[in-house]
């Protein structure tokens, strides 16, 4: 690909495709916020000290002031607008942020949710050093932070819950299987002798 | 938006990427973009050329024999999660400052052209007496990573050359090693980092500083050095410091004698512990 400006790229935002024309002088958080209109993505310093402008580019947690807008041709791109399933719920992590005061102006949610996501995907039960860590690229100026760790928390503890019961109701799903009821009866009776 | 123009190349392999940048004009090559995009969009680079390594298949560890080989667009994740990174340069990567969006983009051959001092990159790979494999046009030349960090932001790179390959012997990757680093907050560059791997006699013998002058600093000693004459040593081998608005010059040098301490002591505490 070579061009000097006006190149036809095209991404998928929040799992819908998009084409544009895009000058290859516009940064990612440019393109998402003018281009595309999402402006829940957040330009703070444009150094990638804040971690404002934080997306998902191929499932990958950015900071989208330093990439340029042409280089995420094709790529598969997230930001904060599609972070819940749908727009009539928050997420978990959303709902944990909103109950144990981990925001007030909201301008660090991106790169905050983002974090916690990815944390919580590789690690379900975070320590609070854990969690400092994880969200060490994000600038809050408001929270003084206390409340983000325990949104965390909760958010790790609620996740957690929901999985036990999505795997409870599966198991209960499998004991009405008539074949299986059978193997956890036979099951059960050899543990017990 | 960046307002000087330019023009964008994504080559997708190492020819293309040598044709890309064989020109005139000048050229910035990026791969995560963590350094370069920041200062276009300051104004403090404008290139006539932008070249994309992203897309040309220079990222992954392997192992050949007894090197390791790292690509340079390989992102800190990715050395988190290979197999074959060596141990020394796994710790390195974990500590990058930025959090993990900056581990995601971020790359370690991307680090190592940019040479900036406090940076993690230029002491981590003089550390594992790694190699520089640079490609051009007139094909590839190999350069140890003493040689390539000729000042702050300065490589031994050419204009029409780029970082091909990091290559790192295997045998320096299994021995104790011990990483430290001194930062205000875990989400500051670093001021002073030290890295040592116990030589193949079992000692603390080679230190390497990096952030306390314009490039890394190698202290060689004897192994039975105290910790007082480590410092001092040190301290007196930084003659080009590093200064900015962190942490000036004097401070820098004073740090670096007490973090070349602190990495010696944690190998010696490492090798004391596996001989009882």
């Amino acid at each position: 690909m070579t061009t000097h400006e006006g190149v036809g790229i095209n991404v998928t935002v929040n799992g819908e495709s998009r084409d544009a024309i895009i000058d290859v002088r516009e940064t990612l958080v440019d393109f998402i916020r003018v281009d595309l209109g999402l402006t829940g993505t957040h330009v703070g310093c444009r150094t990638g000290d804040c971690g404002a402008c934080t997306v998902t580019v191929d499932g990958e947690v950015v900071k989208s002031c330093l990439a340029l807008g042409v280089s995420a041709d094709k790529a598969e791109i997230r930001t904060i607008e599609g972070f819940a399933e749908s727009s009539e719920h928050l997420s978990i992590i959303q709902t944990a942020f909103w109950e144990e005061f981990g925001f007030q102006c909201g301008y660090c949610l991106p790169g905050m949710l983002f974090c916690t996501e990815e944390l919580l995907k590789k690690n379900p039960d975070p320590s609070e050093a854990e969690i400092r860590e994880a969200i060490d690229g994000n600038l809050c100026r408001c929270t003084g932070y206390h409340g983000i760790i325990r949104a965390v928390r909760r958010a790790a503890e609620e996740t957690s819950q929901a999985q036990r019961e999505k795997d409870e109701l599966r198991d209960e799903e499998v004991w009405a299987r008539p074949g299986e009821r059978v193997d956890r009866a036979l099951r059960g009776r050899e543990s017990e002798s | 938006m960046i307002l000087d123009r330019f023009e964008y190349l994504r080559p997708s392999n190492v020819d293309e990427v040598v044709t890309a940048i064989t020109t005139e004009d000048e050229v910035a090559i990026i791969s995560g973009g963590t350094w370069v995009v920041q200062q276009m969009g300051q104004h403090l680079r404008r290139p006539k050329v932008v070249v994309d390594l992203s897309a040309a298949g220079l990222s992954g560890v392997s192992t050949n024999q007894d090197t390791i080989s790292i690509g340079p667009s390989t992102t800190y994740t990715q050395l988190l999660e290979a197999g074959d990174t060596p141990p020394f340069l796994r710790k390195v990567a974990s500590g990058i400052t930025g959090g993990i969006q900056i581990r995601n983009a971020g790359t370690i051959g991307g680090s190592a052209c940019f040479a900036y001092p406090p940076s993690d990159a230029p002491g981590a790979l003089v550390t594992l007496n790694a190699t520089m494999v640079l490609r051009s046009g007139d094909g590839q030349r190999k350069v140890a990573a003493t040689d390539f960090f000729l000042d702050a932001l300065t490589t031994a790179l050419r204009p029409g050359e780029f970082l091909e390959e990091i290559l790192v012997p295997i045998a320096d990757t299994e021995r104790i090693f011990s990483y430290q680093k001194f930062r205000n907050v875990t989400g500051s560059t670093p001021i002073v980092t030290a890295g040592c791997i116990a030589s193949e006699d079992g000692l603390a013998k080679r230190v390497v500083i990096g952030g306390a002058a314009t490039t890394p600093v190698v202290v060689d000693l004897a192994g039975d050095e105290s910790e007082d004459e480590i410092a001092d040593l040190t301290r007196s081998l930084i003659s080009h410091p590093w200064s900015d608005a962190l942490a000036n010059a004097n401070y820098r040098r004073h740090t670096a004698g007490t973090m070349a301490t602190r990495a010696v002591r944690a190998v010696r505490e490492q090798i004391e512990g596996e001989e009882r």
